[in-house]
């Protein structure tokens, strides 16, 4: 049955791979969606930056609120998700030398999720959905903008089904034996998180549509806001496994890294289905509908789970490369191993930086706010957004961006146009994003709050006066955010000019057969019908 | 005393990690100092 795909491989010359070619055109889509989603979200940022600097103060009220929408769904949801349907498929087709079981399923899901997200944004461009990327009732949005969000969902699950419909082919028709490479073990822990996430996702939007259509009277609020962060939030964690997944491949793709205990890394991997979606509570700390215990219990106890993962990896990744560099011969000192890495090349930068602003900066300011005490302090001012910018941007889309510098000539086969700003690319776009977080988180500590058009209060009753302090920090965002753009814009005119103008590396085509088939074939040689 | 050295594959990790360690620590408590200025129990 599975020689039926022989023909359909060809054989990656640079990592030896053996790519499925309607996997490889499904991945192809997804990706160059993703980026145009990156494109609409990262406009709609510095629109919004140079709305927050007092300074420039460049949007009306009308159009900041939209934009603010528009740049939560597309950064948060349709950047990152359509990124990781590619990932999806990577990790579950080329990574195990594996055929996609059905190939017009795959486009079936990515339609769905492409309509959606289109709906979407009509809604929210046209003026039906001026309600922030929380939607909080008793804000209601035109259904078709809840309904966009239902297909996307709905695609975005399907396609998780999909992917583990590949892992049960890979194995049963042999074309991979033994446990799962780290990589795709640590896909496969986001797609568990997905489930969750997408069935919170149809359990909070489905009944909210209803509502908008005018079929219920009533959502309870309170219930909806403990909905919709089991879907807001735990999509982040999605991304964190995604991220730290793609961490451990460039690892291995660049200096060659082994993990130093590979069981440690899955055991971190599965201390994140333990913790993290349950810890999404943390967006509720000063929610008065839910007890403190309830509140404490999820942020101050269970959340630890999911933060010693992630320093399990933190360190582990490091670790890895530096025994890898050392066993090259750099053991000078303490540091020759990683003042010798190969900073030259984009996805070795990407995700070293992805590393440290995420760790350094994502990391302690979110252990620290996720406490309730001190998330009293915190709450709804603009420290919150100072924090998920270093992790979800300076994070997680650095560490997709630096995927892509190897997606590009490996996956999609076509040649890197503008390599040389490739190798800046990251360091400015990492900058940028350090620099408006740092911003951010400031003016947060000095009272500014988030989401707010204007913090002059020019035509209010009641003055709220802010230091200027507090006004540099927000001219600081701006400034960051116009750094960090340029950085996008750069990744997005290399991933477009590569995609559709880059010189075609022609595919090495070969016969695949299942390595492992029970019918005793072995590799290249067909088993018996 | 040398073979426990050889055994110690990352060092520069490990003091990256220290380092991290420490800023952690210095945040945090700088939080909690800020809250218990804030936040005014009588």
């Amino acid at each position: 049955m599975a020689n039926n795909y022989a023909s359909e491989f060809r054989t990656c010359e640079t990592t030896g791979l053996k790519v499925h070619l309607p996997a490889e055109r499904l991945f192809y889509v997804n990706a160059v969606v993703a980026v145009v989603c990156l494109l609409i979200g990262g406009i709609m940022a510095i629109l919004i930056a140079l709305t927050r600097w007092q300074a420039v103060h460049l949007l009306p009220a009308d159009l900041f609120y939209r934009f603010v929408t528009a740049h939560g769904m597309n950064m948060l949801v349709f950047w990152i998700v359509f990124f990781e349907m590619a990932g999806l498929l990577f990790a579950s087709t080329a990574v195990l030398g594996s055929r996609l079981p059905a190939p017009k399923f795959g486009w079936f899901n990515f339609l769905l999720m492409l309509v959606g997200a289109i709906l979407t944004n009509i809604m929210i461009f046209t003026g039906e959905a001026d309600v922030l990327f929380t939607s909080y009732p008793p804000l209601k949005a035109h259904p078709h903008y809840y309904l966009g969000i239902i297909l996307f969902a709905v695609g975005a699950l399907f396609a998780c089904i999909h992917f583990m419909a590949t892992l049960v082919v890979a194995k049963k028709e042999g074309y991979h034996k033994g446990s799962y490479p780290l990589f795709t073990f640590g896909i496969l822990i986001a797609v568990i998180l997905a489930f969750f996430t997408l069935l919170m996702g149809a359990g909070t939007y489905v009944p909210t549509w209803l509502w908008a259509m005018g079929f219920l009277e009533n959502i309870e609020p309170g219930l909806y806001r403990l909905g919709f962060w089991g879907f807001g939030h735990a999509a982040q964690q999605i991304n964190l496994a995604a991220m730290v997944s793609i961490w451990y491949l460039i690892g291995t793709l660049t200096v060659g890294a082994v993990p130093v205990n590979e069981k440690f890394s899955r055991g971190a991997f599965l201390l994140y289905l333990v913790g993290i979606n349950v810890a999404s509570a943390h967006h509720l700390l000063v929610d008065p509908g839910y007890s403190a215990s309830y509140r404490i219990f999820n942020t101050s106890y269970i959340i630890y789970a999911a933060t010693i993962g992630s320093m399990i990896h933190a360190f582990s990744i490091p670790a890895a490369i530096e025994t890898a560099q050392r066993a090259k011969g750099f053991t000078n000192g303490l540091f020759e191993w990683l003042t010798k890495a190969p900073w030259g090349n984009p996805a070795f930068a990407g995700m070293a930086l992805s590393i440290v602003i995420f760790g350094f900066g994502g990391g302690v300011t979110g252990v620290t706010q996720g406490v309730e005490q001190i998330n009293i302090m915190a709450h709804n001012t603009l420290r919150l957004p100072g924090h998920f910018h270093v992790t979800v941007v300076g994070g997680s889309t650095l560490a997709f961006m630096s995927l892509t510098y190897y997606a590009l000539p490996l996956v999609m086969r076509r040649k890197l146009i503008g390599a040389a700003f490739a190798k800046y690319q990251p360091w400015i776009f990492a900058i940028g994003i350090s620099i408006m977080s740092t911003g951010m988180s400031f003016a947060g500590i000095l009272g500014v709050p988030r989401r707010h058009y204007d913090i002059s209060f020019s035509s209010a009753v009641f003055q709220v006066p802010f230091s200027a302090t507090a006004t540099t920090m927000m001219g600081l965002v701006g400034l960051g955010a116009i750094i960090a753009f340029v950085g996008l814009l750069i990744y997005c005119l290399i991933a477009a000019l590569t995609a559709f103008f880059g010189e075609r590396i022609p595919p090495k085509m070969e016969l695949h057969y299942p390595p492992h088939a029970k019918e005793g074939a072995a590799a290249g040689a067909p088993a018996q019908a | 005393m040398s073979e426990n050295k050889e055994k110690f594959h990352a060092p520069g990790t490990f003091t990256l990690a220290i380092i991290w360690f420490l800023w952690f620590v210095i945040l945090y408590a700088t939080n909690w100092l800020a809250l218990s200025e804030n936040w005014f129990l009588r």
